[in-house]
Formats: structure tokens, C-alpha cells, sequence
């Protein structure tokens, strides 16, 4: 492999000379780790593992597992580049970032994020951001394992040593369950929720439904009360003109945020539903890079930037759009609805992040299947609250310790498709 | 900002965080005043040493920023940015950062995810033209030239003579023009391909001064008088600037990194003002290996070696320099 490299550097040097028209493009696969012998560390990469792990056979969105294994002995890092419903293009996309890291330096980890985004040529979509953010966060593992530190005192935190702010999701079937679960959070310390609204909608609503989401979401803050901030997720499920209304109509149930009022792709629609109402607008977790939060920002249509470090790139992207959010004064909630690494690492960024606001996770009060299964692998209960806060690690790294035999029992069962909705008239919907 | 957003933050602002100690605490602080800059030396409970630079401060201003931050960990150096500002911001950030690497035994731009380059492109300041052959002797290629309206042509044709190829010019309008003024500057320059116009006129109202950018192609630098990373986020915003120029003696690594997180987004370089002393400029050197978007720093002859236009990034710990007290310079 070095010997390969070597020639390719060399290769790569006497094809300099002659290029009119920007023709002779010379691979220079050689220079990441050999410009940098003087600069850098002696750790070297000597292997990119990727693991497809689905909890269930039939699960729609296996975690995606990336492992960076290195030549000083026993120093290794996790990551994370779960993408639900596509997990056999991350685990393809990670294989194909293996030329990029082999035989270099893990700590240069801004170096090989730039690389991998800007050598990808096409930029980074969500498959390639998602391989990327395993990458990245691996290398953050290795980084702070290397520097025995946490990896929130590398990035200047931690902002609160108690630990960083949670919510659960609030998981009712109907009103009855309510009362349990606002008891349970006064027992926890839990302080903040989300929930969604149910069913789908069409790109125009019906007076029925609009006052039927209307009063679903005033059921939630009913059941929970006023002594809780509660989120709702719209999961761009409605077209602006719903969801301008809606987010109007629940003005005076003073929720922490409407989340995803609309799809993604077009910022200046949901500028437009932004503007018609004094309801926080929280969106983010399906873009990739700082880049593509940018207009939001700049724009002032989003309150609360929700990027998820599986997807936006990692730690290094998720700390800059931190960044980006807090020169305009924005809050960061990240989303994090896969598994317990990337759950891991997003504490991190929250702990070293002056705006942040509240961090996700897909659970309930009640500690579900999943969680039993992340206790066992880490030997503690990960992304489980204590007094409404996620705990800080104390370990170097990302702080905890994973063995691949964890994953024996939970074979990749192959990318399955997430749901598919249909409207009344066989259209597809959103959900 | 919505309601319940704003109840919510001023409910969290007027609650006290606790915070952590321990062996890497800050339990001593030291000022110096030079005629040039401050220096500031923090050191821990388990008995590292940081040291820090910006531009002169009164003892006062040093002794109320170290009295906001005594008793917290050096690594929490995001934090403590918060609690700070002014320029003793700047100085204690870099402190933080020296004790931080020294703590994970890393240089500070491994410490904060690089290196990202392998040595940084160099400038220096050629305040009399005389001194060019001596300077280009000293390693530098790129220099930063004072000018006024009716010379700067003159005096970058005679610079591009006299230097040869390979050597480039940042024409420095000092923000003494008007916007109207820089536009005719720029234009008569425009061809003769400076590496940028920096600080054309004052940043008083961008919308005049991007007449500049809207009438010209010449690159433009700003920055050195900004203090936040908010005001870089406007530049970028307004479109008027292609080269961040953050003053090191004003504004801290950690800042800087933040807009140039920014900046990383608009594609537009950062290229660090340094007229300090030899740790201001290794911070420079520090920050530019820690950020992708890194163009040239400016390093005042004796601060660094260059070397055919490039200084060496520092491979110790921390800063990565020996400093001997006192001997500020």
C-alpha cells in the first residue's frame, strides 16, 4: 500500500509539466500523508470497517457503523452514518472513502472532512454526507482517545457540566395516555417533548382536518401542561399554504417550535410560512454541509437549526452550522433519531455549543427495545436523561467503549425501503 | 424573535451554570503592556503555562476578564469566548488554547482538527519600497503596500518591475478613501492583477461601498477594524469582500475560526491582520493550519521564519515557540 502511494507521488510530480487547457489532471493520491510527515501525528490509518446492524430482520433502517482502526495499538474510533432506508448506499459510499484515509494521519480531521466533500466532485448529498459523518466522527473518536480528552473539551465546552438539555418524543396514542406520561416527566425531570400530527394532508385542507390538527396539537399542551416546552414536528407533511395556517392557529399554545412546516428544498416557501406567524420555525436534519444551511440563516427563516450528525457531515459540519446559527442568533436542537453512536457524538457538539438549545431523541419516557439493546452494547444506558439533561461522558473520545461482537446478534437484513403513503386518490403523500 | 423563544432564553440566561474544576483550572493570571501589544499568562492548577497576545490593554481591562474566568478549565475555551470580549478576549483565547494543546500534548492546530496545510503563506509589510530586495532576500513573496489614490497604480507597476515574477502585492488603502474614491483606485489597478485592494475605505455604510465590488473585479479585503463575527457575516452577506482580514490583536483564534466557518460557505478566503509580536503570529500560524480556508498571514519580519514565501507551522505543544519573559518582541 505505501509503496503504491509512494510511486503515485512521484508519478504525480513529473506530470506537472505541460497542460494548456487544464487536461493533464495528475492523481495525487500520495500527497495526503506524505506532505504531511513533518506537520503531523505519528498515528497513521490502517483500516475502515462498516458495518450494516439491523435490530430487526425486517428493520427499514439499519444503523450504519463505521470503525477506523489504526496503527497504535488498540486505538480505534466509532462513528455513525445510519441513513434510514438507504443503508446500503452509506455502507457502499464508506468503502469508497477508504483510498482517502488509508496510510494517513486521523488527527487531520478537517483535512480529510474538505477532502472527502470536495474531492467527491459532486458535493454531498445525503449519502455521501452520511458516509462522511461515520468518517468523521471516528476520527473525532480517535482523536480525543489519542488526546485523552472527552471530545466536548476539544471543541471548548462543556457549557453545563450537569449535562446537556434532552426531550423526548411523547409517543400517546390518545388523550388517556397523557396524564401517565406528564407524571412520568415530573418524576424524570424531563422538560421538554415533541410530538407530530397525525394523518396526511393534501396541498390544500379541508376545514375538518385543519381543526382536527389544530386540536391535537391543543390536546398535547393540554395533557402536558404550560411547565413544558413542546415541539411539533410537521415532518413536511403540508404544503405551505396548511401549514401557514396551521402554525397561525396554534400561536397561543406558545410551543417551543413547528418543525418542518414544509419540505426542505425551497427556502424561500418556507420563508413565506415563517413570516405569517410568531410560532419558532425548527427545521434542518435533512441537509448536508454548512453550505446548504446557509440561506436559511442568512434569511432569518429558521429559529432553530436542526442539522443531525448523522447526515450534515458529522462533527466538523455540525459544529459549523453551529457556528453559522450563532452569528445570526440562532439556536441548534439537533435532530438524532438513529442510533447510539451518532447520539454520542451529538452531546459532544451540544456541550461546546454557546446557542444550543435542546437536543433530540427518538425515545419515549419508557425505555423501549432499543434502549435495551444500546445499554448492552455500551455497558450503560446511552441517551437515557437524568434530571432532563443527557449526562457528559468522562472517557476520552467520544466516550464509551464498543466491541464488533456486539453486533453478532443483529445481522444486516439489507436496505428496506421506509414507508410509502398514498393519498385517498393513490397520489403519493408525505409523511 | 418569537415569544416563547425569547421567555425561554431569558428564563435560562438568569439561571447560574455551574461549572467544573479541576488540575486544568486557571488559578493565576499575569499582564505585561508593551508599546506594541499586551501579553497575558495564564497558569493551572496542575501548573501549565499559556501565554496569549493582543493589542496594549490597561491593567484593569486584564484583571476583569481574568477575574470572570478564574477557577475554569482551560479546555472550556469556547465558553470562556462567551464571557469575554474586547481584546483581552483575544489574548486569553490563545492562552487557552497554549495550555489546551499543552494538555492533549498536540500543536494547537491539531488540537482543532488540522493540519490543513503543511506551512502558511507568508506577507510582510513594505512600508518603503527600498526595503523590497532585503525582505525578498528574508523569504517573503508576497507584500502588503501602503498607497494612495493618485499613486496606486504607479507605485504597483514600479513594485511589479522591480520584484521580478513571483512576487505579489496587497495594495493597502489604510480605509482613508472614500468608496468613491477606492472605485477609481480599483479600476486603475484592476489589470494589473494585485493579489487584493485591503481596507479601501472605512466600513461605514456597505451599500456605498459596494459600489466598489458592484463597478470592479479587484479583489477587496476587510476586516481589520471588525470585531465580531457577526460584522464578517455581514460583509458576506453584502457581497463586498473577497479576503477576511480579522486583526489578531482584536479578535481571537476561536473567533476567527467561527467566521471563517462562515466564510467557508461564501467560498472567500481568510487572510489573518497581524502587526503583533511573535506569538500573535504564531497563533496566526496556528489558526491557518486549523482552517480549510486559509489564504497568507501577515508576519512582521523576526516573528517567524519564512521561507520561499511560506513560514513553518510550530510542531510542540501548545503555541509551539519559546518565550522568554520580558523579552516581548
Amino acid at each position: 500500500m505505501e509503496r503504491r502511494f509512494f510511486l503515485g507521488a512521484a508519478g504525480a510530480a513529473s506530470a506537472k509539466a505541460a497542460d494548456l487547457c487544464g487536461c493533464a489532471l495528475a492523481p495525487q493520491a500520495a500527497l495526503g500523508a506524505e506532505a504531511f510527515a513533518s506537520v503531523g501525528s505519528r498515528i497513521k490509518i490502517t483500516n475502515v470497517k462498516v458495518f450494516g446492524v439491523s435490530l430487526t430482520p425486517d428493520s427499514d433502517r439499519p444503523y450504519v457503523f463505521v470503525k477506523i482502526e489504526t496503527n497504535q495499538d488498540g486505538l480505534h474510533g466509532w462513528g455513525e452514518g445510519t441513513l434510514e432506508g438507504k443503508a446500503a448506499a452509506v455502507i457502499a459510499c464508506v468503502q469508497d472513502f477508504k483510498d482517502f484515509l488509508i496510510g494517513s494521519d486521523p488527527m487531520q480531521v478537517e483535512h480529510h472532512w474538505q477532502s472527502m466533500y470536495v474531492h467527491s466532485f459532486y458535493r454531498a448529498g445525503p449519502v455521501i454526507g452520511s458516509a462522511i459523518s461515520g468518517i468523521d466522527q471516528a476520527l473525532w473518536d480517535i482523536r480525543g482517545k489519542a488526546m485523552n480528552l472527552p471530545v466536548y473539551k476539544l471543541l471548548g465546552g462543556p457549557n453545563d457540566p450537569r449535562g446537556v438539555r434532552g426531550y423526548y418524543h411523547i409517543r400517546a396514542r390518545s388523550k388517556a395516555d397523557l396524564p401517565r406520561i406528564r407524571e412520568e416527566a415530573e418524576r424524570q425531570g424531563i422538560t421538554c417533548f415533541k410530538g407530530g400530527i397525525p394523518g396526511y394532508y393534501e396541498w390544500i385542507e379541508t376545514n375538518a382536518k385543519i381543526r382536527s390538527a389544530v386540536q391535537s396539537i391543543a390536546d398535547l399542551r393540554e395533557g402536558l401542561g404550560y411547565g413544558v416546552d413542546i415541539g411539533i414536528d410537521f415532518h413536511a407533511k403540508t404544503s405551505p399554504a396548511v401549514a401557514s395556517i396551521l402554525v397561525k392557529e396554534v400561536e397561543p399554545l406558545k410551543l417551543l417550535f413547528v418543525e418542518e412546516p414544509c419540505p426542505p428544498e425551497n427556502v424561500k416557501a418556507m420563508q413565506r410560512i415563517a413570516r405569517r406567524s410568531t410560532t419558532p420555525i425548527a427545521t434542518g436534519e435533512r441537509l448536508v454541509a454548512a453550505y446548504n444551511c446557509r440561506e436559511l440563516i442568512e434569511m432569518g427563516v429558521v429559529d432553530i437549526i436542526q442539522t443531525d450528525i448523522n447526515h450534515v457531515g458529522g462533527i466538523t459540519a455540525l459544529w459549523k452550522t453551529g457556528a453559522l446559527a450563532e452569528a445570526s442568533g440562532i439556536s441548534m436542537a439537533p435532530h438524532a433519531c438513529e442510533g447510539p453512536i451518532g447520539g454520542m457524538a451529538t452531546i459532544h457538539v451540544d456541550a461546546a455549543t454557546p446557542n444550543f438549545l435542546v437536543q433530540e431523541i427518538c425515545s419515549g419516557v419508557d425505555v423501549g427495545p432499543q434502549e435495551k439493546v444500546w445499554h448492552e452494547w455500551l455497558g450503560f444506558p446511552a441517551m437515557r436523561m437524568v434530571n432532563g439533561r443527557f449526562p457528559l461522558p468522562e472517557k476520552p473520545g467520544l466516550g464509551f467503549e464498543l466491541k464488533e461482537e456486539a453486533f453478532k446478534k443483529y445481522p444486516f437484513g439489507g436496505t428496506r425501503p421506509m414507508a410509502r403513503v398514498f393519498h385517498e386518490d393513490g397520489s403519493v403523500a408525505e409523511w | 424573535m418569537p415569544t416563547a423563544l425569547l421567555a425561554r432564553r431569558l428564563r435560562l440566561a438568569s439561571q447560574p451554570v455551574p461549572f467544573a474544576t479541576g488540575p486544568n483550572s486557571i488559578t493565576e493570571g499575569r499582564h505585561w503592556r508593551t508599546p506594541r501589544f499586551s501579553v497575558v499568562r495564564l497558569r493551572t492548577q496542575s501548573g501549565l503555562v499559556g501565554y496569549g497576545e493582543c493589542a496594549p490593554i490597561d491593567q484593569g481591562a486584564f484583571d476583569a476578564g481574568f477575574a470572570l474566568i478564574k477557577g475554569r478549565e482551560a479546555t472550556s475555551f469556547e465558553v470562556i469566548r462567551t464571557i469575554l470580549s474586547g481584546p483581552v478576549e483575544a489574548a486569553i483565547n490563545t492562552a487557552l488554547l497554549d495550555i489546551s494543546g499543552k494538555i492533549a500534548k498536540v500543536p494547537i492546530y491539531q488540537l482543532l482538527g488540522g493540519p490543513t496545510r503543511n506551512k502558511a503563506r507568508a506577507m510582510a509589510t513594505l512600508d518603503d519600497p527600498k526595503q523590497l530586495a532585503a525582505l525578498q532576500k528574508q523569504g517573503y513573496r508576497a507584500f502588503r503596500v501602503p498607497i494612495n489614490q493618485a499613486n496606486a497604480a504607479a507605485r504597483l507597476k514600479e513594485l511589479q518591475q522591480a520584484a521580478g515574477d513571483g512576487i505579489d502585492f496587497v495594495l493597502d488603502g489604510g480605509a482613508k478613501l472614500t468608496p468613491g474614491q477606492a472605485s477609481t483606485v480599483a479600476a486603475a489597478i484592476e489589470r494589473l492583477h494585485p493579489l487584493w485592494f485591503d481596507e479601501p475605505c472605512p466600513l461605514a455604510n456597505i451599500r456605498a461601498v459596494s459600489k466598489i465590488t458592484d463597478e470592479n473585479v479587484t479583489p477587496l479585503g476587510f476586516g481589520r477594524s471588525c470585531t465580531k463575527t457577526l460584522e464578517f457575516q455581514e460583509l458576506l452577506r453584502e457581497q463586498v469582500v473577497d479576503v477576511l482580514r480579522p486583526d489578531l490583536a482584536t479578535m481571537s483564534v476561536c473567533s476567527i475560526r467561527r467566521a471563517a466557518a462562515i466564510a467557508e460557505t461564501y467560498y472567500t478566503a481568510v487572510a489573518p491582520f497581524n502587526t503583533g509580536g511573535r506569538i500573535a503570529t504564531a497563533a496566526g500560524l496556528h489558526l491557518a493550519a486549523a482552517i480549510p480556508n486559509f489564504y497568507v498571514l501577515d508576519i512582521p519580519p523576526g516573528t517567524a521564519t519564512v521561507k520561499d514565501g511560506f513560514a513553518a507551522l510550530p510542531t510542540a505543544p501548545g503555541l509551539g515557540i519559546e518565550i522568554k519573559e520580558g523579552d516581548w518582541a
